[in-house]
């Protein structure tokens, strides 16, 4: 039987898919696995890539021409961020400029700010960070305490952002900073690009649970920053950062490529210790961890085993699902809210229960220090606070999209 | 595996609206439904719809929603139909609504059968059963379409003689098990994982009945298994939508409940789990449109997500209600009793996910991912 009827799947031009094909094989010649993005020789590596990414041009694909993007839009986006994590490209070092701080600047800085800052910053010639939280604002944002004096041409800065990603190795923070009286909530805070090169600011990398340092502290001390380098008005530094974050929310259509192979690589393990299989035909590399179900008895449940890998199934395809729908609602327009919140608590609980079976599954050996598992599993834990913890994300649920009385 | 932009799915307006319009047919057959008896023959004569709410669906012309229209149907993708299963599932009514829909319908228009125009127009009954025999309305059915290891099958006229009742809770819900004699043996593709036989009843011979093609592309199962996703996400779109109005106006140690953060929490949780699974059933039901053959996998992926956020739901926000949630006079007892129902009709979540953790391992599924470069998990990103 047919059916007649206009169908709900989105016509996408012929172009995109040409675009997907391009990418991919662009990928599949190109990509090639570089040093640990956490040394300094393998970021120096990292921002190579990323001007390789750049000349090719495929870096900034939804940013203007004029800045050096390539003036596609959120699709050609989603749809590179996908073929590139299948590719399994390397980290991308300039996420958050990409992302969130360069298309902030493009709607909060002036023309000869943009100039200035965006196509060094598309190119990795110019590393940011967001300098956001502090000490003592980390979900209450609108506590921060980071002072910015007027005097003359510019700013005096005195303060502290600390879990500044990238921060060892960024040329300019994204800072939110506060020009009014203390404690006045959202009300005088401020926005400026305060160079990381210059005199009165200290860097110390934070040494991190999974014993990496991809987070930094910034002390700044009597940092000067000109007016020319304040982003927006002076007291517009909270709506500047919402705008920010707005950013931050849209679709990431690499996100559930990621976690589906996170759950392949533990199905691969799975798959070669279980009953039933011959371990000689294990094919997995010289040197890899050796999957043994046996180290939790050996008669291990294969059903339920079985069980648990197919909840993680349908809710890893839930997931892309989920943002195969956001891509296509930001593609026709659609400005992304409330909702990234939304995604958050189902992606971060989802991870970490993927790599958590993996640790039930094949005991404490699978996540020991340096192995790729032992990284997942801080990495993913830490989802559930980074960019927002889980129960901030639960309360924007319940304020912006259930409309529950505060 | 498809590319980003061949996935992208996203209801045009036009759609949205034709779900939305079909909110008030559900209410009126609520109503109606709601003034009489559910359930037994007509005393017009007429072979036994199952109550006054099914005629006004009947007259509404919805039961030929897949027809095309030409056949007199409505001529719906099955996306469309999934957005609009998922309004019934918010105003459940005596009936099997999803099995007439999804399946009946399908299955008597692939065979041209005389029954058919009855059965759109309400007057006659049809009905489906899931793998394991389980079928709605089976006393007065006068068709049954059953899943079957050699494909799908009709059965019927008179069946009704031979059905065993089964006991539920469901008020809505006259629920039957297939005679023994009539259930085709041997697994049924997509009912039970790793190629374990489902349940051996009857004999091992073919069943007596017409068999079917693969009905638009997929079969019963995956139809049915569809359909009643997406009315299980109505069922817990509904429970939250009520716990949420009973938390903004319950007022207790003088502010309102939802003002609490264990009760708002809850209801957060089960919020995300009904979007990701109003997602999946979306996506899968974009799957169905295409006759994608990964749609059997895809459809059990939303079921599964479908019976998550309906246990979420029925959990929290019978909770959230507190004492009046467990009267007999509040609508909630009557669309939790319905969810259980459906959490397992065409397999329980139990059933599903392994046949998903079979299919993984047996590397079905996720095989573009699995070959991949390099084995391992994704780097961490900070």
């Amino acid at each position: 039987m047919s059916t007649a009827g206009s169908r709900r799947p989105v016509d996408v031009p012929d172009s995109y898919h040409r675009f997907a094909g391009d990418a991919a094989a662009w990928l599949a010649a190109h990509v090639e696995e570089l040093p640990d993005v956490d040394t300094d020789e393998g970021f120096a590596a990292h921002r190579a890539w990323e001007r390789t990414l750049h000349d090719a041009g495929w870096s900034g694909l939804s940013w203007p021409r004029e800045y050096g993007g390539a003036g596609g839009d959120v699709l050609h986006e989603a749809i590179f961020a996908e073929e590139y994590e299948r590719a399994r490209g390397p980290v991308r070092i300039t996420r958050p400029a990409l992302r969130f701080l360069g298309p902030a600047l493009m709607h909060t800085a002036d023309a000869a700010q943009r100039a200035r800052w965006l196509p060094p910053m598309l190119a990795a010639g110019e590393i940011w960070c967001q300098g956001f939280s502090e000490p003592g604002a980390g979900s209450d944002l609108a506590a921060v305490g980071t002072r910015a004096v007027r005097i003359g041409d510019g700013y005096v800065v005195d303060g502290q952002k600390t879990w500044t990603t990238y921060g060892r190795h960024a040329d300019r923070m994204f800072a939110l900073v506060r020009t009014g009286p203390p404690g006045a909530g959202r009300h005088g805070l401020t926005c400026l690009a305060i160079d990381l090169t210059g005199p009165g600011v200290d860097v110390r990398p934070i040494r991190q649970v999974h014993g990496r340092t991809g987070f930094a502290e910034v002390f700044l001390t009597g940092v000067r920053v000109p007016v020319t380098d304040r982003i927006g008005d002076e007291g517009d530094g909270w709506a500047i950062a919402m705008r920010l974050l707005s950013f931050e929310r849209g679709p990431d259509a690499g996100g559930p490529a990621r976690s589906r192979r996170r759950l392949a690589a533990l199905a691969a393990d799975v798959a070669a210790a279980g009953p039933g299989r011959d371990r000689a035909s294990d094919e997995r590399e010289p040197g890899a961890p050796a999957a043994d179900l046996t180290a939790i008895g050996p008669d291990l449940d294969r059903a339920a085993v079985e069980g648990e890998l197919g909840a993680l199934v349908a809710r890893v395809h839930g997931y892309r699902c989920h943002t195969d729908r956001r891509v296509a609602a930001a593609w026709r327009g659609e400005q992304p809210g409330a909702e990234s919140s939304v995604v958050k608590l189902y992606s971060s609980e989802l991870d970490l229960d993927v790599v958590e079976l993996g640790l039930d599954l094949f005991g404490d050996e699978r996540t020991a220090e340096g192995t790729p598992e032992f990284l997942d599993l801080w990495h993913s834990r830490a989802g559930r606070i980074y960019g927002g913890a889980a129960e901030i994300q639960r309360t924007v649920v319940a304020d912006r999209l259930l409309g529950l009385p505060r | 595996m498809r590319s980003q932009a061949s996935r992208l799915f996203d209801p045009s307006a036009e759609q949205r609206s034709l779900a939305e319009a079909a909110r008030p047919v559900f209410d009126a057959a609520g109503r109606a439904g709601s003034a009489a008896a559910p359930g037994g023959p007509d005393p017009a004569g007429d072979p036994g719809p199952p109550g006054p709410g099914w005629r006004v669906l009947g007259e509404s012309g919805l039961f030929g929603a897949l027809l095309p229209q030409d056949r007199g149907g409505l001529g719906l993708a099955p996306s469309e139909l999934a957005a609009i299963t998922e309004q019934a599932g918010r105003v459940p009514v005596p009936g099997p609504l999803v099995e007439t829909l999804w399946v009946a319908v399908p299955a008597l228009a692939a065979h041209d059968h005389p029954l058919l125009a009855r059965v759109v127009d309400g007057h006659a009954v049809a009905t489906a059963a899931d793998p394991a025999g389980r079928a709605p309305d089976l006393d007065v059915a006068h068709a049954v379409v059953v899943p079957g290891p050699h494909g799908d099958v009709l059965l019927g006229p008179d069946l009704g003689a031979a059905a065993d009742p089964v006991s539920t809770a469901d008020r809505l819900e006259r629920s039957f098990r297939l005679p023994t004699t009539a259930v085709p043996s041997g697994p049924v593709p997509g009912s039970a994982p790793g190629g374990a036989a489902a349940p051996a009843r009857g004999p091992a011979d073919r069943p007596a009945g017409h068999p079917l093609p693969l009905l638009l592309d997929v079969g019963a199962v995956t139809l049915g298994r569809l359909g009643g996703a997406a009315y299980l996400v109505g069922i817990a779109a509904r429970l939250l939508e009520i716990a949420v109005e009973h938390a903004r106006t319950r007022v207790q140690f003088g502010v309102p409940i939802g003002s609490f953060q264990a009760v708002r929490h809850r209801l957060a949780d089960t919020h995300v789990e009904i979007e990701i699974a109003r997602s999946a059933v979306g996506g899968a039901a974009v799957d169905v449109d295409r006759g994608d053959p990964v749609a059997g996998g895809t459809v059990t992926c939303a079921a599964v997500l479908a019976r998550r956020a309906f246990d979420a739901a029925q959990r929290h926000c019978l909770q959230a209600l507190g004492g009046i949630g467990f009267t007999w006079e509040h609508e909630l007892h009557v669309l939790v009793k319905r969810g259980h129902t459906f959490a397992h009709r065409f397999g329980s979540r139990r059933e599903l996910e392994r046949l998903l953790g079979a299919g993984l391992l047996d590397g079905e599924l996720f095989q573009d991912t699995a070959a991949s470069l390099r084995p391992g998990p994704p780097p961490p990103h900070i």
